[in-house]
């Protein structure tokens, strides 16, 4: 198994932007703490014009503290931040390339979404704003509800507005917070089609999302973060490509956790604990993998199966691997 | 579950110390400055100031100026050199009443030796001033002359006034004006907790404009929205008790405009500091109801004991309440009524640059 973090880098990028342009956001060995625990310890971090970066981690990596420095919102204590060649300490006007949909739903919930829409416009100095909002709404299928109050919205479309809000600016580089957090899955697939037709007019987009499905199938390359900084980076398949192979995950589920014995007899096998205390997983080659056989076993070693399942690993495999590794001692 | 209810209740008391201090704080605190109040309009413990003209200078008058000065009921503010002079301290508001001693109490005379001028605006103030000085002649039997068929020794005087109003509705259309600029400057100041804790404030202020401008919108827009409101209680109150608000029309805007802009300050900051509308909903209640009692909204300051008019001149009720009565009731001098003006727009300003250097430090981390 190649170690993903050092495949990925330059070459992923070279690969993703092969015409050679520069990043819209160039993020370099970026430093920040927050009462006086580091959240960031030399993290670097490049986003390209027309693609959609996945920024995965667990809570407290500092996902959100990194998309709120892109946006200007939270000053890092070392490192520098780049929008289109600019440091944005040195030329804060370069934010105004960005749009911002953060996590909470950011809306007056007592307005319609048409006043919603004009009065963040009217914040952000947009001109001719009553023509763009009209354009925006369609975009974004929110049109028909115009005049609806945002409080009696479903959870999909509040998150629409969130994230129109965010395109008042017309932003070359689009920052989402888990923008599918809590909504179903209609909603939740028409926030890709917007995002994916956004990414096709060359926006740059950067989502934050504990969404691993959401990432393997929206964004153009992810990056997992690990020990405040980017430690897995790369497209969704390559990354499980390079460090699956062609093997599949075979997933032990126990009716009761395992004591000591049982699990030295796992470990023994190539399992390695899972999810929680019950499922146990390892990685087979396609032709090795034989579930009969290995039931028999695992109950000749004592431990109740409640299910073997086998499957082609995907991006949650290797997210659930990286988080193991950060955490193991 | 009525042990497990009373124990939750209890937990979420303790924990909520805006609510502890609502609870048993704020009450004894309220009752503490009614009672300074009450006990001080009592009668026995009434302490009224009071301007002095000996314009007889003989040795009865001068008894009696010193028994006045010497009691413990009225306490000799002002010595003025003449008669207008001390009309003035009356019309101005500067005592609760003046006492000129015409005659010497002690000879006989057509007229009451002793005049007591009174304002309508502090109707209970001469009556006792009256009351007060009959006892000290009384003590010093300065009346000890034949005055079968004279007039009584002490007569009281009204200061005239072309103001067609009553008193007190000049007065209460300010004290409630202030009291309600206060209470919804609050409530609408509230909407920055909101702002603030589902990132709204952050979209704006990463906006063009920024913190500043955001703070300065909602600071002006509840500036209009108070002096609306007040506008509202004084059409009232020119409407029907005929408070001559038409007839000072600029000076009335201009202290409009002032106390509201002290309101939204005030407002601003405190929803600046809070982080829920449940600790900015006690603290706007407690502060509402400390100003207002002492500051003159609810009970006019010249009743309470001398000690608490003091301290309700620190508060921006009796900067906003003077001011109106300077303008509609006394017509004193424009230089004081822009010093309170100039006092509320201050407080407010400052108040609403504090609630934006806090909104800044608390987005800086």
């Amino acid at each position: 198994m190649t170690d993903a973090a050092t495949m990925t880098k330059p070459e992923a990028r070279k690969a993703l932007d092969g015409n050679g342009a520069a990043p819209v956001v160039r993020v370099r060995n970026a430093v920040h703490a927050f009462k006086g625990r580091g959240v960031f310890s030399g993290l670097d971090l490049d986003l390209f014009k027309g693609e959609i970066y996945g920024l995965l981690g667990p809570n407290g990596v500092g996902k959100t503290t990194l998309m709120k420095a892109i946006s200007g919102r939270v000053r890092l204590n070392g490192g520098e931040i780049l929008i289109e060649g600019a440091d944005i300490l040195r030329e804060p006007s370069r934010l105004s390339a960005i749009g911002f949909a953060p996590q909470e739903i950011s809306l007056y919930h007592h307005l319609t979404v048409k006043e919603n829409l004009q009065v963040f416009a009217g914040a952000a100095g947009v001109p001719q704003a009553a023509d763009l909002i009209r354009i925006l709404m369609d975009e974004t299928g929110l049109a028909a509800r115009a005049d609806q109050i945002c409080a009696t919205l479903s959870g999909g479309y509040q998150r629409r507005v969130n994230i129109c809000v965010a395109l008042l600016k017309r932003p070359r580089v689009l920052l989402l917070d888990e923008p599918t957090v809590g909504i179903d899955i209609d909603a939740r697939e028409a926030i890709h089609r917007l995002l994916d037709d956004l990414r096709r007019k060359g926006a740059a987009i950067l989502v934050s999302t504990h969404d691993l499905d959401q990432a393997q199938r929206l964004c153009s390359r992810v990056g997992l973060v690990q020990n405040g900084r980017i430690g897995l980076e790369g497209r969704p398949e390559a990354l499980v490509r390079e460090a699956f192979g062609d093997r599949l995950e075979v997933v032990a589920e126990l009716r009761a956790p395992a004591d000591a014995p049982q699990r030295a007899a796992l470990e023994a096998d190539g399992f390695a604990p899972h999810v929680s205390e019950t499922q146990w997983v390892r990685y087979d080659a396609a032709d090795a993998v034989d579930v009969a056989d290995l039931q028999r076993r695992l109950s000749h070693s004592g431990l109740r199966v409640r299910e073997i399942r086998v499957r082609e690993p995907d991006l949650s495999s290797l997210f659930l691997r990286g988080t193991q590794q950060e955490t193991a001692p | 579950m009525i042990v497990a209810m009373m124990r939750v209740m209890a937990l979420d008391l303790l924990r909520d110390r805006g609510a502890l201090v609502m609870a048993f704080a704020l009450p004894a605190a309220i009752y503490l400055i009614f009672a300074s109040i009450f006990s001080g309009t009592a009668g026995d413990k009434l302490q009224l100031s009071v301007a002095l003209f000996d314009q007889a200078e003989t040795a009865g008058s001068r008894r009696i100026v010193s028994a006045i000065a010497g009691d413990d009921r009225l306490v000799v503010a002002l010595r003025p050199a003449s008669r207008a002079g001390l009309e003035q301290a009356v019309r101005r508001g500067d005592v609760d009443a003046g006492v000129v001693i015409r005659s010497d109490p002690a000879l006989p005379s057509a007229d009451a030796p002793v005049v007591v001028l009174g304002d309508a605006s502090r109707p209970v103030a001469a009556p006792v001033v009256v009351g007060r000085v009959q006892k000290l002649l009384g003590d010093n039997q300065a009346g000890a002359a034949d005055r079968t068929g004279a007039a009584p020794l002490v007569e009281l005087a009204q200061i005239a006034r072309a103001a067609h109003a009553d008193a007190p509705t000049v007065y209460y259309a300010g004290a409630v004006g202030i009291l309600f600029l206060l209470i919804s400057a609050s409530q609408g100041a509230m909407l920055l907790i909101d702002e603030r804790r589902n990132a709204i404030l952050d979209r704006l202020t990463s906006s063009a404009g920024g913190l500043a401008k955001a703070v300065s919108g909602k600071f002006l827009f509840l500036t209009l929205q108070g002096t609306l409101q007040v506008g509202i209680i004084f059409v009232v109150a020119a409407a029907l008790y005929g408070v001559a608000v038409m007839d000072r029309l600029a000076g009335w805007s201009l202290v409009t405009l002032a106390a509201a802009a002290m309101a939204a300050g005030a407002a601003l900051l405190l929803c600046a500091v809070c982080r829920t509308r449940q600790q900015a909903q006690t603290l706007s209640a407690f502060l509402v109801m400390i100003l207002s009692a002492v500051g003159g909204s609810m009970i006019p300051r010249y009743l309470m004991p001398r000690w608490l008019q003091d301290v309700s001149l620190l508060t921006p009720n009796a900067w906003a309440i003077e001011a109106y009565q300077d303008l509609l009731w006394r017509g004193s001098d424009a230089g004081r009524i822009a010093l309170y003006a100039a006092l509320l727009v201050g407080f407010g300003v400052a108040s609403a640059t504090l609630a934006w250097a806090f909104l800044l430090r608390e987005r800086r981390g």
